[in-house]
């Protein structure tokens, strides 16, 4: 059994146990085992394993991300010396010596409500930068839907009449299939399919698969979509 | 119109060949699949599943000790299942982006459809598993995977293992870091889209499919030689599976095992 704390700056905001074998959800959701009430935390945000006594970190796909020694981490393995942030919160393993007085018994409610200041009816925190949310597709014009489509993770997209397309855009001539965006080792590759009405990028039609670059606009008919690199 | 009987053979043939570059080539496969809780483990949390029909091919293994693993391949398959019908798969034949996207898009689905059942029971809460699909499109095999089942190729006596583990120890080499931490999965969280194989198929080829279970305690050269040594699918599989068991069986055993038969 070993204790952790979530700092925010020097104060202790919450401290837990974890045993070995044990995984704990860290986040914002009420169904996260540690619970961090801010904005800037995801619902489900982080969680941490102890296994065979070495702790892991693992980033559940949170907006602000996990940094473990300000780098971005998806799954790792931690030492007790790393610093672990998520949002502008501190994991630390053990419990600070400096703030332990303010552990006491008349300490720590007041600490749980600092931790509370952070909600968006008091007092709107400042959104964190949003980082790395990778590439996308956003509808330029036209009524493709949805609107805006994160690449971040999908290895392939359709683009189509199909109500299984990942945008789906209608019109006369467009295909249930109007094209594909696959992930290939060195960056997203359109590639268009059959089709009555020509898929054209940068006003030129494509017929084999054409790498995207950033800014590019592919119009299908009256439908317009940019290629945004972050 | 008259062919002087000297030119007949050699038209006939011409018109064969044009023929056959007209006619979709199809590969016939023979499969089976088997799975084995194994001698340590009380249940059995793996599940697979074949169409020979659609040529559709899955294997699954729930993320073992945690709550609810059977249920999670269970409803992973079938939700994969369900995603892949008849007409989606004949509309993307010969289309290898196509049938990319058609492998990715069932994924997603199981994915939401064990998040979804997760969600609604807190016993369940944290149950995954990691799945491969293969689909058999035309001449080519479509392999699609999370974490770490395998998909193997046997061709002409040599083993070949077209997939790669997304586990802890695969990704990092640093050694002593335990075996069983798989890194993408379906269920808990499901990052990324799964990482995509196509395979030329020939004669002769067989594909196998399988979870850890297997590969953890057969090894390569064991299994090449269960392969050749029979002839036919099904008790290949079954011969897998007593290799796994003598080897320990630690864990649930599956094998599911495509040879194709003509191209």
């Amino acid at each position: 059994m070993k204790q952790w704390s979530v700092m925010l700056q020097d104060k202790v905001i919450r401290t837990f146990a974890i045993e070995d074998g044990e995984r704990l959800i860290i986040g914002r959701g009420d169904d996260a085992n540690i619970r961090i009430d801010n904005p800037a935390i995801s619902r489900h945000h982080a969680a941490l394993e102890i296994q065979n006594g070495k702790p892991y970190i693992q980033d559940l796909c949170s907006l602000n991300g996990t940094k473990v020694n300000g780098k971005a981490v998806d799954f790792i393995q931690i030492s007790e010396s790393d610093t672990i942030n998520l949002g502008k919160f501190t994991l630390i393993s053990g419990t600070p010596e400096n703030s332990r007085t303010t552990l006491s018994s008349a300490g720590a409610p007041m600490d749980l409500e600092d931790a509370t200041i952070f909600t968006p009816g008091k007092k709107p925190a400042q959104p964190e930068k949003k980082e790395g949310i990778g590439p996308l597709l956003q509808v330029a014009s036209g009524n493709g839907s949805p609107g805006k489509l994160l690449l971040k993770g999908r290895n392939s997209v359709k683009i189509g009449k199909d109500a299984n397309s990942d945008i789906v855009i209608t019109g006369l001539f467009i295909a249930a299939s109007q094209c594909y965006i696959s992930l290939r080792d060195n960056g997203y590759h359109l590639i268009p399919q059959k089709s009555w009405r020509k898929t054209k990028v940068n006003n030129i039609t494509i017929q084999s698969p054409y790498k995207l670059k950033d800014g590019d606009q592919i119009v299908m008919g009256k439908h317009c979509l940019r290629f945004i690199v972050d | 119109m008259l062919i002087s009987p000297k030119l007949a053979r050699p038209t006939m043939h011409l018109i064969s060949r044009l023929l056959n570059r007209f006619r979709p080539k199809l590969a016939q496969l023979n499969s089976a699949g088997c799975t084995d809780t194994g001698i340590v483990r009380q249940a059995n949390e793996d599940s697979f599943a074949l169409d020979p029909a659609l040529k559709i091919f899955l294997v699954s293994d729930g993320m073992g000790g945690h709550t609810g693993g059977a249920l999670a391949s269970r409803l992973a398959i079938s939700a994969a299942l369900t995603a892949l019908t008849a007409k989606r798969i004949r509309k993307s034949r010969n289309n290898p982006v196509a049938c990319r996207h058609l492998l990715s898009q069932a994924f997603r689905q199981a994915n939401d459809e064990v998040l979804h059942h997760a969600g609604k029971d807190a016993n369940l809460s944290g149950m995954g598993c990691t799945m491969i699909c293969a689909l058999v499109s035309g001449e080519k095999a479509h392999l699609c995977h999370v974490g770490d089942v395998r998909g193997y190729l046997l061709r002409q006596g040599e083993l070949q293992q077209i997939t790669s583990d997304h586990s802890l120890a695969a990704e990092d080499n640093s050694p002593g870091l335990p075996k069983n931490i798989v890194t993408r999965c379906i269920g808990v969280t499901m990052e990324q889209d799964p990482e995509y194989h196509v395979q030329e198929l020939a004669a002769d080829d067989r594909l196998l499919l399988c979870s850890d279970g297997l590969w953890n305690m057969v090894s390569d050269e064991e299994i090449t030689a269960a392969l050749t040594q029979e002839s036919e699918p099904e008790p290949a599989c079954a011969r897998l599976i007593e290799l796994a068991n003598e080897a320990g069986g630690h864990d649930n055993i599956t094998a599911l095992v495509i040879q194709v038969s003509e191209i």
